[in-house]
């Protein structure tokens, strides 16, 4: 009898430390690939990171698993975007979840559209709002990660999490945020440089995605191909378009790769424009897993199609 | 001259600091914050239907024909506190008239994985009983489930469901509810509870695909008088109990990408309700529905159903039937319906349904052709996996 219950405490120790090794890093759920990679990056190894969303997946419409509700259960720390993108399922995840740290006003529950001030948001609603006016985010267009310049707030945002939530190894997140920041602001700079060709050119896009990229990269986004966000266009809406853009010569209409191209073909086809397909979140087409390499792959997409139309001028 | 100061001092300190304290509060026009309102939704749903037979036979088991408004639902979601969040849903309908649907909280956090929901809602015994009539895939209830538990199973009582610490989802619920169910419990007994227990698993088989099975049971004494005021003929024998088991099985697949456009989902239940008197099992009343959804566009669906049951002759009487089934009192009932349907779906926030349902009860048949539509206006929340 004593040689069982010492057997039995023997394996309890051994379970209990195989939990403690692995409570050594931070378990981290965050809802975009693009949020896991940020974390992946300035967590290191002290971090495990899970992505709820892939990236050929439409991030607005996600269903809410009951085994995403396991990996939150488990989590300390819950990074996701905000402005309503998760709306439909996020809240029945965390609810399903029973874990206090990522409930909002838990320790571990992070909102990364907090890192940035009002006015670096696009499209806020100002007056009233209602569902005629297609799928629209009354508190601003969540799609802010597709401007760096954001992303670095949202860097320091996600660091300062770690650090309370992991103080024992605040040096180790402190240098590795320096480092990342550093390294992504000579990207920016990178991409600025190879990006001017695109600077003050006319686009039209299928959906409101863009416009954080537009932004950065200085283009105008001259419409839209969907009626009204999240609504598929009308033939006459797609006429009006077509008209648009042969009117202003624009050259190109950019999609997300999760959309299906079908009708944003038919009109770039009419005009005679390009159609660029760009992924619409990190890791949404091979070699895009990065933060980095996805801002990379859309530039270089973009400047390919520009050059074609456009770089006689620019010499 | 002292009582009129200390009267005076206290007035004029509100009318100074009140409007500023209002001002705090918010900046409406009336002056009183909404910033804690809660989320409220508003579903209507609203059907024709056309059948070739015109008798009261359906009333209980299906639509009744012509142009009506199946349900109007308000519902209100908001957090109470910081330890409770709320759900009120506020229905009328032109079967059961105006009442209180569901009216319960929900812990937001406990120490342990555990969340307890108590108050009046739709208890957890199998999937389909979970959804509220717009959330249907059909424009009705599984017939099984109407024969079993009348239109639901939603009772007052207490829920807690436990997160078994098991590499897959596994979702273990227990309850206690007030047992006034009409058909199955309605005892006289105010001490009378019912105790439920739900088992929920579901497997991730890939990235798009989830399984997802579980099994129910629930067990409450119960009366010898139905809702309707008539008695059973049971001499003094009073000692009796319904034992109802369920079965549910759930396959969801939708590919990662264009998952928006292209959908499938097989869903059925199993449920079997018998009456123990005396230490003796009556019946069984059982029967199950299988259902297929599949969706072919990013506005559209094509659905089918299978549904059957068979009530033993041990167990006519005990439960509500229908004026015209009571001629078969001496026989087993048995009753199956089809049922296919195309709906259209343009947004999370309307649907329109055409649905065709072949129905045979022992041998009385009926064709039906049903039209539904269903809006949501407001805030609402979305709906469970």
């Amino acid at each position: 009898m004593q040689s069982l219950f010492k057997k039995s405490f023997f394996f309890l120790l051994l379970a209990v430390s195989a939990v403690s090794i692995n409570a050594s890093k931070l378990n981290v759920v965050t809802t975009l690939p693009s949020l896991a990679s940020l974390t992946r990056n300035l967590g290191g190894d002290k971090v495990e990171v899970f992505s709820i969303t892939r990236g050929v997946q439409d991030a607005h419409y996600i269903e809410a698993k009951p085994s995403y509700m396991l990996k939150l259960n488990k989590a300390d720390l819950l990074i996701y975007s905000g402005l309503e993108l998760e709306i439909g399922w996020l809240p029945l995840l965390i609810q399903g979840a029973r874990n206090s740290d990522v409930i909002p006003g838990g320790r571990g529950h992070l909102n990364a559209s907090s890192a940035l001030q009002q006015d670096k948001l696009l499209e806020k609603v100002h007056g009233g709002v209602d569902r005629s006016m297609g799928d629209v985010h009354p508190a601003g267009n969540p799609h802010f990660l597709l401007n760096p310049h954001n992303t670095v707030d949202v860097c320091y945002l996600i660091a300062d999490k770690l650090i309370e939530l992991d103080p024992g190894n605040a040096g180790y997140y402190e240098s590795r945020l320096e480092n990342y920041v550093a390294n992504l602001e000579t990207k920016i700079a990178e991409l600025d440089s190879v990006a001017s060709i695109l600077k003050g050119k006319e686009v039209v896009c299928y959906h409101r995605h863009w416009s954080y990229l537009c932004d950065w990269l200085g283009i105008d986004i001259a419409g839209y191909i969907e009626t009204k966000p999240g609504i598929p266009p009308t033939p006459r809406h797609k006429m009006e378009t077509i008209k648009m853009m042969k009117r202003k010569e624009i050259k190109f209409v950019i999609i997300s790769s999760w959309k299906d191209p079908q009708k944003a073909q038919e009109v770039a086809n009419a005009v005679g424009a390009d159609l660029i397909v760009l992924p619409g979140e990190a890791d949404a087409v091979p070699g895009t897993e990065d933060y980095f390499n996805w801002m990379e792959y859309m530039v270089n997409q973009l400047t390919k199609t520009a050059q074609k139309y456009y770089a006689v001028n620019t010499k | 001259m002292q009582k009129y100061v200390s009267r005076f001092i206290p007035a004029i300190l509100i009318v100074t600091f009140t409007p500023r304290v209002f001002a705090q509060a918010d900046a409406s026009a009336t002056g009183i914050s909404r910033a804690f309102n809660p989320a409220i939704s508003v579903n209507a749903l609203f059907q024709a239907s056309s059948t070739d037979r015109q008798t009261d036979l359906w009333k209980e088991l299906g639509i009744p024909p012509g142009f009506h408004y199946q349900e109007v639902s308000v519902e209100m979601t908001s957090n109470v506190d910081v330890y409770l969040s709320s759900k009120i849903v506020l229905s009328a309908s032109e079967a059961e008239g105006v009442g209180v649907e569901e009216a319960y909280v929900t812990t937001l956090s406990m120490p342990i994985p555990i969340s307890i929901r108590a108050g009046l809602m739709l208890n957890t015994f199998g999937r389909h009983n979970l959804y509220h009539l717009h959330h249907m895939a059909f424009a009705e209830t599984p017939m099984v489930l109407q024969q079993v538990f009348g239109p639901d199973l939603c009772e007052v009582g207490i829920e807690a469901s436990y997160l078994l610490p098991f590499n897959w989802y596994s979702d273990l619920t227990v309850g206690i509810v007030n047992g006034s169910n009409e058909y199955l419990f309605n005892s006289e007994k105010k001490n009378d509870f019912a105790y439920l227990a739900h088992l929920d698993n579901l497997w991730d088989v890939s990235d798009e695909t989830t399984i997802r099975c579980g099994g129910s049971y629930l067990f409450g004494n119960r009366g010898l008088q139905f809702g309707d005021g008539e008695f059973l003929n049971v001499g003094d024998r009073s000692d009796i109990s319904s034992i109802v088991i369920g079965a549910d099985f759930h396959l969801k697949w939708k590919p990662l990408s264009g998952g928006r456009y292209t959908s499938f989902v097989l869903q059925g239940e199993y449920v079997n309700a018998q009456v123990k008197m005396n230490d003796e099992c009556l019946g069984p009343l059982h029967g199950f529905f299988a259902q297929a959804m599949y969706q072919f566009g990013l506005k559209w669906w094509v659905q089918g159903r299978y549904g059957w049951y068979s009530k033993d002759a041990d167990l006519v009487g005990f439960f509500p039937e229908p004026i015209e089934l009571r001629v078969y009192d001496s026989e087993d009932v048995i009753g199956k319906r089809i049922s296919a349907s195309i709906a259209y779906i343009p947004t999370e926030f309307s649907a329109f349904k055409i649905q065709y349902n072949y129905t045979d009860i022992s041998g009385i048949e009926e064709n039906q052709l049903v039209l539904q539509m269903n809006v949501t206006i407001g805030s609402h929340p979305a709906h469970k996996y």
